[in-house]
């Protein structure tokens, strides 16, 4: 069962009216009874009283004269008393002088003459009662003041028992509608209270629920509830209006955000735009000061060497320190521009691929004479084989020579190492330099500010040692560009060792396009190049330098797809890497020189195999072996993409050559001369031309005879032969001209019109022939 | 030994170059700016041409330019010297069709080796 404190409001409120209403009904229904009860009990004893001396009065002779029948008789007289149990005469001592009973049967009990009538008989008292389960009245009987004896009467209660029943009754029967009424009324009086609560616990569990502080409670009266009402409405309210406040204060916020974000990005604009004047300001700055410089450095060097040979010493010293200092001012320079192009996001890496071995080579080279000067022995070593390393090889080479020339510098008569090493980390493969000497080293203060742009060890170092002071700053921005760091530790006295770490293969700066530049010559105009590798990265690698050098280019990525290119586009050259899963380089060779249409086309082998007799016997135009040299790529890429344009001039008639010259450079094409047949032949032997033109009129060998000696060669064969001629053929010479000649010009006077036309219609124009091979 | 167009604009460092060329024995003509290199490479027909970029009249980029579309001249093997050090002035130059590439000052000993491997790489003419 629920325990009361439990119960709902309502039925609390219930509880305690009725409750309160049963006890009240209760106590006054008691007090109801008893004092009804009393009120018949003092009724009957005051008709008992009187009755018992209206019997005395009519004794008080039978007394006098002890006539007992007498008194018995007037006792009898009793009986129309319904209530009378019995009743006595008693003498004044107290003994029994008549006797009267309701029932003849019974004896009058010998207790009911007990202690209490003694006690009256002897005490004379007058009119005294007794109770018990009946009601007993004992009267004295006078005579001139005097006791003469008692009256008894004792009567039973059945008066008062009926009494007390219906006043029960009727006490029950009004308490019960009372209770009823007062159940009706409580219940409708305590809704007043409860109503209110019940609604406001509803409110606050919908307010719980829906998070809506909009609700407000319903107040309905100005009492206690009433204040707790308006109270929790008032609470509402200002959470309302709190977060009314947030919500404002958030979009205010977004807003602030929005309107800074857009000041920011104008602000990114003006730093950039600033960072591009900066650095066109420190391209012209590098100029202006680089022009001067470069007499200075110049006419020093220049007069240095004038006075070594005139045996003049008095002015050598002098002119070597100031090609020494402009050489600095050089550095400087260099440095600050560096920094500054760093800094504005300028420097670029050109990745390549280089034996380690061979760098380190050349930079013991170049740091050998340096380690000299202070009669350091300088040693580089190898641990293990430390490989190839893909990075801007001119930046690991000035990182390293940067470092390794403040080890000599400030080593006196001691040691300089650079130790080389590959070692994996974290999945990653790194190439290790130290740079150990035993030189001055540094202290914890110098240490750090070791790598701060102008911070030199300090003013008594620098006074000593030349330097510019940005050298390590840029080296470990320069390491830091490519991936690595470098780190230092070092003890006053003892030396230093600095480690230069970077990884062996350096990621491309991904995202970052070549800038286009506006004044580089229209692309694809050198010639339509299309390279044959298997590997993309290879392959980006030689598209992006090509498209630079003014190639257009296609790309294959094996060689059946080679194959099918080639044949579509015709380039003007094709480019072939040997190694290549499938059909690998020799075959695809070997495919394009058997094909009639694509075999005139020049094939480049690109590779890291040396086979190069096999790359020629098998047609080959060209050889070359990875890592590329660049400027050598281009330059047999350009070779070959003219050759398909060159057109050779067989002429006795040295005029005419230069007048067919200039009329064909004009137009675009490649010429080359010869004079007579021999020389003609010899030509070919260097460079197939795309078309040739020969004077019949030749001395021996002449017209004929070339013709007859090209047409026996396979690759010749197939050149287009246009043939001058000032006069009319026979039609015996026709014959012997053959098929090889495709256009017989008959001209008394030479027409440069009628030669390009000609020409153009033979194998197209040079711009047309460049974009369709 | 070779002969040598010399474009430079600038007094001193023409002087300066061209008297260390002329030690070496090499044969110097002079342009001061991109129109004279023109005329004088078309009239001279020299061996290298040694071209600084940024000239007046005509600069080196456009000098070298058109010296590589005529026919006459894009034989000959030009190397760009230019005090700009920013990088892409290396690729632009090649872009140019310029065959080497230089910045001021000059390394006297390193330009030297760069004439004669171009020298070396031309066609036995």
């Amino acid at each position: 069962m629920r325990r009361f404190r439990d119960f709902s409001i309502r039925a609390k409120l219930t509880t305690i009216v009725v409750g309160t209403t049963a006890l009240v009904l209760l106590l006054a229904s008691a007090g109801f009874v008893v004092s009804g009860v009393q009120n018949v009990k003092q009724a009957m004893i005051r008709e008992l009283a009187a009755l018992a001396d209206a019997i005395g009065t009519n004794t008080v002779a039978a007394l006098v004269f002890h006539d007992a029948a007498a008194a018995r008789e007037t006792l009898a007289a009793l009986r129309s008393q319904p209530n009378v149990i019995n009743a006595q005469v008693l003498s004044p001592a107290g003994d029994v002088f008549a006797s009267f009973t309701a029932v003849e049967t019974s004896d009058p009990p010998a207790a009911v003459i007990g202690p209490e009538v003694r006690h009256l008989v002897e005490t004379r008292a007058d009119g005294t009662y007794a109770w018990g389960h009946s009601l007993t009245v004992v009267r004295r009987v006078r005579l001139d003041n005097e006791s003469v004896g008692f009256i008894r009467i004792e009567a039973n209660l059945d008066r008062v028992t009926a009494a007390v029943r219906s006043v029960l009754i009727t006490v029950s029967a009004v308490a019960i509608l009372l209770l009823g009424v007062a159940l009706a009324v409580g219940y409708r009086l305590q809704r007043l209270v409860s109503q209110p609560i019940v609604k406001l616990t509803s409110t606050i569990s919908a307010v719980g629920r829906d998070k809506d502080y909009t609700l407000r409670a319903e107040k309905t009266s100005s009492d206690e509830l009433g204040v707790l009402m308006d109270g929790f409405n008032e609470m509402l309210a200002q959470i309302q209006s709190r977060d009314e406040q947030l919500a404002r204060q958030r979009n205010e916020l977004e807003d602030l955000v929005t309107v800074r974000t857009a000041e920011l990005q104008r602000a990114v604009v003006a730093a950039e735009e600033a960072n591009r004047t900066k650095t066109t300001f420190l391209a012209n700055m590098s100029h202006e000061l680089r022009t001067p410089l470069n007499a200075i450095i110049g006419y020093s060097e220049m007069l240095q060497e004038e006075v070594t040979e005139a045996g003049d010493e008095r002015f050598a010293r002098d002119l070597q320190r100031i090609n020494a200092a402009g050489r600095h001012l050089l550095e400087l320079i260099n440095a600050v521009l560096d920094l500054a192009k760093i800094e504005a996001g300028k420097m670029e890496l050109h990745l390549d691929s280089f034996a380690v071995a061979t760098m380190v080579d050349e930079i013991a080279a170049v740091i050998e004479p340096l380690a000299h000067q202070h009669r350091n022995a300088f040693h580089a070593r190898l641990e293990g084989d430390v490989g190839v390393m893909r990075a801007d090889l001119t930046k690991v080479r000035q990182v390293l020579l940067n470092v390794l020339s403040n080890a000599c510098k400030f080593t006196e008569q001691g040691e300089v190492a650079l130790v080389v090493g590959r070692e994996t980390l974290e999945e990653r493969e790194w190439l290790t330099f130290q740079i150990i000497d035993n030189g001055i080293g540094m202290t914890e203060a110098q240490l750090g500010r070791l790598f701060q742009e102008f911070a030199q060890a300090e003013d008594s170092v620098a006074g000593k040692y030349e330097g510019t002071g940005l050298g390590l700053a840029l080296s470990r921005k320069i390491s830091w560009m490519m991936g690595g760091d470098i780190t230092v530790v070092s003890e006053r006295g003892r030396g230093s060792a600095f480690t230069v770490r970077l990884p062996a293969s350096v990621p491309d700066q991904s995202g970052e396009e070549k800038r286009d530049d506006g004044s580089a010559r229209l692309p694809g105009s050198a010639g339509t190049v299309l390279v044959i590798d298997d590997e993309p990265a290879a392959r980006d690698l030689m598209r992006r330098f090509l498209v630079a050098a003014g190639f257009a280019v296609a790309t294959a990525g094996d060689g059946d797809e080679g194959l099918r290119m080639a044949a579509e586009m015709r380039p003007d050259v094709i480019t072939l890497d040997v190694m290549m899963p499938g059909r690998d380089g020799w075959a695809v060779l070997a495919a394009l020189k058997a094909s009639p249409e694509l075999a005139d086309i020049p094939v480049v082998m690109v590779t890291v195999v040396g086979e190069r007799n096999l790359g020629f016997a098998l047609g080959a135009a060209d050889y070359l072996t990875k890592p590329l040299d660049r400027p050598r790529l281009t330059a047999v890429l350009r070779k070959h993409c003219r050759g398909r344009f060159r057109v050779l001039i067989v002429d006795d008639d040295a005029q005419l050559r230069r007048q067919i010259r200039q009329a064909l450079e004009q137009d675009g094409w490649l010429v080359v001369e010869a004079a007579n047949g021999v020389s003609a032949l010899e030509r070919l032997r260097e460079e197939s031309p795309a078309l040739i033109l020969v004077d019949l009129a030749m001395p021996a060998p002449d017209g004929f005879e070339f013709l007859a000696s090209i047409h026996d060669h396979d690759e010749w064969k197939r050149i287009p032969v246009v043939v001058l001629t000032p006069e009319r053929l026979s039609d015996e010479e026709r014959l012997r001209l053959g098929g090889q000649v495709a256009r017989i010009l008959e001209q008394r006077t030479f027409s440069a019109e009628r030669l390009l036309g000609e020409i153009r219609a033979l194998i197209g124009s040079p711009e047309k022939g460049r974009r369709h091979g | 030994m070779a002969r040598i167009l010399l474009v430079e604009d600038n007094e001193m460092n023409r002087d300066m170059l061209s008297r260390r060329l002329m030690k070496r024995s090499h044969e110097v003509i002079i342009a001061v700016d991109g129109r004279q290199a023109l005329e004088m490479a078309e009239a001279r027909v020299p061996d290298v041409i040694l071209m600084d970029m940024s000239l007046p009249v005509l600069d080196g980029w456009e000098a070298t330019r058109r010296l590589k579309a005529l026919p006459a001249t894009r034989a000959i093997p030009i190397i760009a010297l230019t005090a700009h050090a920013l990088s892409g002035e290396r690729e632009k130059a090649l872009a140019a069709g310029c065959d080497e590439f230089d910045t001021k000052p000059i390394d006297f000993a390193a330009l030297l080796s760069k004439i004669d491997a171009l020298l070396a790489r031309r066609p036995s003419a």
